[in-house]
């Protein structure tokens, strides 16, 4: 059966059935992945899937049921069991669909440049990056993994209160993962493209950095134990920015799982932060004209020189705090973020490494789900990086850990570069210098 | 779950462009999760997944392809589409599927889809209400129930039809503790290849009592000192260091790529006397058991390390096809959408002398990791990381202060080595773990052991 058959009938049945309100949500997703390794093609895949998730609301609550099998037979069982489902649920808030009002913005979306990946041989260019990763540095020692994946996607969601949206992706990265050797000891270092500027098609760009980064480790030596001023490297910062987000969401606050509870309006970051969820960035990779409950997308400065200024709804959570949602819907109860960044400063990295003087910079974090308390707001991960001696990056360290409280973090922020930075998340940050921070290794 | 004549179509146009190997895996998973939070079920979802992954070999090249579009059509399509990849004549190779048997060693009494949802609602609620009486600190205690029932199929042109059911019930709690500003949390969960007779052999107040008993002893936790120390890690989910420090450096994914810090290694010592370990798949009912692997290949109890000596990897069967080594049933994958590799099952450290108090009296200084967190672990540098949920000081032999925020990081070869203690306390616990092929359960377990010198990572 077609899908949009499918869909229809799914439709006709929710009615039949007499369930009042409902939204159906379509996915289809194909994508192709080559692996190259020692110089040959070693793995090819080719996929396609799709599903439809079926939401139902009874009185104040939804429950879904989700099937990949798009079978006629299928469509009484997910009716009864998203029914079922929805009945189970007692909570005391009042969920919600929306009826496709508002204003939709047109959004220019990432992708990858598309004249130029048509023409790529994606196979040759895997072979160049290997080569070029072990002749840049002898003391590369193996290529680990090097492939490239290609996504496309197709979403449809309609629901009986009116609302009929559909949306498409695609998207092409790359990646490597390489380790590094001397005197025995072993470092690895990783890196992707995306393929959104003209350099990602350049075998160089992605082997540089995964070397650089590899081979940089190497050498390192012990750090001392104690607090220090520490500079976070842009990306780093940005994948930081994506485990601690969570705070800002207004169900987590509304769980008492935030401190940033009853924090409105107050101060509770230094002066020079300013924190933005900007779904409409141009080339953005979280950018988007509706969230998952198909609410039009909004700019939402989160803090504004350090003041919180929202917290990030859906229907749900807006409505139990009496504001108008954001256009975070996640299409269940949590939030998703947009692009979700550290506005920039206006220093360079260099001129912010020699005004911090002494401390440590920061270019590796790992472990961080386990390592982060979000109801204490106590973090420690691990982290690799390098001394900052006299104003500049000096010697590699051996992996150290990183401790603190995010909350603390927030007001701790002294300085951040200008040099603004998105991970593939859609997390974004500048280069960020942080006051006092307990790090150890010795 | 496919018909077998198709299943032969599906291998024979797979096998049509030169592969000199063909596979078919099938799944169907049905899933269903309760969620509770402030006495109230806030959610509940369930789900239907179907697919088909095809797997082609050439010597040393491999191309797969999925689907969930289950028509026959589609499925030749898409066996074409994975032989595309592949540009030679075909082998004429033959086969004739032959139903692979095998003894469930994991029996199931009672169906999780024949309860009620409400009487599954009803257990949840006494349990959270458990915690809640355990003190008036506890804010919340949130139950969470996820089970799953599902099918495989694997078929594959050395003949094997190998078809399996796996059913999974697992249940997780968090527990808010609050004392004036002061908030802390604590989770735990226990879960199994069982049905809804889970919760049968487990003593359920004992459980949530300690998940509230955790939470609360936090806030009265001070920052944990940093340094290099002696620590003692408990058993249970301690063995998490195990499964980060050195199982991922033994799975075959890394050793083939010669990207693991224990290649090349086998029957030399890679770790102290006192350290015997197993990965063993057969546990009956262990959350990370299986009866066949996602290969349609039967489990086995691998010995991996004995009195130090590195004596086993865990290989899949491409990789064994790369090593030149006999795969032994561990080739496993989240669903269809992954391509399977060597992963673990239930990897442990199999219990020595020492009992835990033993080793509490004979610290000087040192760390006593009673709760494990999650981490992680580069198996081509042997770095790992991971975090500790509950753990106390020692000082002169004794149990001191509750610290928290504590992180233990090295290197596997080096922590390996360092173990001077090992205990005879043995548990296993429930766990999931991501790697090449997705998320799969897994459990780790160890008996209390001691590590010299752990360099420790807290904010003071």
């Amino acid at each position: 059966m077609q899908a949009k058959e499918f869909v229809n009938k799914l439709y006709d049945a929710c009615v039949d059935a007499d369930v009042k309100e409902f939204e159906i949500v379509y996915s289809r997703g194909a994508s192709g992945r080559i692996d190259a390794y020692e110089g040959k093609i070693s793995d090819r895949s080719n996929n396609e899937s799709q599903y439809v998730y079926l939401k139902v609301k009874n009185g104040k609550n939804i429950g879904g049921f989700a099937c990949e099998e798009l079978q006629e037979k299928n469509i009484p069982l997910m009716v009864s069991q998203a029914v079922e489902n929805a009945k189970l649920i007692d909570a005391d808030d009042e969920n919600f669909f929306h009826d496709g009002s508002g204003d939709y913005k047109k959004v220019n979306k990432y992708q990858p440049i598309a004249e130029l990946f048509e023409k790529l041989s994606k196979e040759q260019f895997l072979i160049e990056v290997e080569k070029a990763a072990y002749a840049l540095d002898k003391r590369v020692k193996k290529v680990i993994s090097l492939y490239m994946v290609t996504k496309e996607g197709d979403l449809i969601v309609k629901n009986s209160l009116g609302l009929d949206l559909s949306d498409s992706s695609k998207v092409s990265y790359a990646v490597l993962y390489l380790s590094a050797e001397q005197n025995g000891i072993i470092k690895t270092g990783d890196e992707f493209v995306l393929f959104d500027t003209k350099e990602d098609f350049e075998p160089e760009t992605l082997a540089k950095e995964a070397v650089k980064r590899a081979v940089a480790k190497l050498e390192a030596k012990e750090l001392n134990s104690g607090k220090t001023r520490v500079v976070f490297e842009n990306k780093t910062f940005a994948q930081f920015l994506g485990v601690i987000s969570n705070i800002f969401s207004a169900n987590v606050v509304q769980e008492k799982r935030s401190k940033l509870i009853g924090k409105l309006g107050k101060k509770i970051a230094n002066d020079i932060v300013t924190l933005i969820d900007d779904p409409f960035w141009s080339g953005g990779y979280n950018t988007r004209s509706f969230d998952e409950e198909g609410y039009p997308a909004q700019l939402n400065v989160v803090i504004k020189d350090g003041i919180l200024k929202t917290y990030l709804h859906n229907l749900r959570t807006a409505h139990k705090d009496g504001v108008k949602p954001t256009g975070n819907g996640s299409g269940g109860r949590g939030i998703s973020f947009a692009n979700f960044y550290l506005q920039k400063g206006e220093i360079s990295k260099d001129e912010l490494l020699s005004k911090v003087g002494e401390g440590v910079y920061i270019t590796d974090m790992s472990g961080m789900h386990a390592g982060y308390n979000s109801v204490s707001g106590d973090f420690s991960f691990g982290a690799q990086g390098f001394m900052i001696e006299n104003g500049v990056i000096g010697s590699a360290l051996d992996q150290f850990t990183v401790s603190g409280n995010v909350y603390q973090m927030l007001e701790d922020i002294e300085m951040l570069g200008a040099d603004l930075k998105f991970n593939s998340s859609g997390f974004g940050s500048p280069t960020v210098a942080i006051k006092n921070l307990a790090v150890s290794n010795k | 779950m496919l018909d077998k004549n198709l299943v032969n179509d599906i291998l024979n146009e797979a096998l049509s462009t030169g592969g000199d190997f063909a596979e078919v895996f099938v799944e169907n998973v049905y899933s269903s999760m309760i969620n509770t939070a402030e006495r109230k079920v806030k959610d509940s979802a369930s789900g239907l997944s179907y697919g088909i992954g095809i797997r082609i070999y050439k010597d040393l090249f491999s191309t797969y392809a999925y689907t969930n579009v289950m028509d026959r059509e589609n499925l030749l399509k898409t066996a074409k589409k994975a032989a595309s990849a592949i540009k030679d004549k075909s082998l004429g190779i033959t086969f004739n599927l032959v139903n692979l048997e095998f003894e469930n060693k994991h029996k199931i009494n009672m169906l999780p889809r024949d309860v009620k949802q409400s009487d599954k609602v009803s257990l949840i609620h006494q349990i959270n209400e458990y915690a809640y009486k355990a003190s008036p600190l506890v804010a919340r205690a949130d139950g969470r129930y996820i089970e799953s029932e599902r099918s495989i199929l694997v078929a594959n042109t050395e003949g094997v039809w190998a078809e399996d059911m796996q059913i999974r019930s697992r249940f997780a709690m968090d527990v808010i503790a609050q004392r004036d500003n002061l908030s802390e949390n604590a989770t735990n969960n226990f879960g199994g290849l069982y049905g809804f007779e889970l919760f049968e052999y487990q003593n359920l107040q004992k459980f949530a009592q300690g998940v509230a008993e955790d939470a609360i002893s936090k806030l009265d936790a001070e920052e944990c000192p940093s340094g290099k120390m002696d620590v003692i890690i408990d058993n249970g989910f301690g063995g998490a260091i195990f499964h980060e420090a050195c199982g991922h450096s033994l799975e075959a994914t890394a050793l083939a790529k010669n990207a693991s810090v224990f290649c090349n290694k086998l029957g030399q010592k890679i770790a102290s006397d006192l350290v015997t370990a197993y990965d063993d798949a057969t546990i009956p009912n262990a959350w990370g058991s299986i009866n066949i692997d996602d290969e349609g290949r039967a489990s086995e109890r691998k010995l991996l390390i004995e009195n130090g000596i590195l004596k086993g990897y865990m290989i899949d069967q491409f990789n064994a096809r790369k090593m030149g080594m006999r795969p032994n049933g561990c080739g496993r994958r989240q669903s269809y959408k992954n391509v399977p590799t060597s992963r673990m099952s239930n990897t442990f450290i199999a219990n020595g002398k020492s009992s835990l108090e033993e080793m509490i009296a004979n610290t000087e200084y040192g760390l006593y990791a009673a709760r494990m967190a999650g981490g992680s672990v580069e198996p081509a540098s042997g770095e790992f990381n991971f975090s500790v949920d509950r753990a106390f000081l020692i000082e002169k032999g004794k149990i001191k202060q509750q610290v928290k925020g504590a992180k233990l990081i090295g290197s596997g070869q080096e922590v390996l080595m360092n173990i001077d203690m090992v205990g005879n306390n043995l548990t296993l616990a429930a766990g999931m773990c991501g790697s090449a092929s997705g998320s799969i359960p897994t459990t780790v377990g160890q008996p209390a052991i001691r590590v010299k010198k752990i360099t420790v990572g807290g904010q003071k």
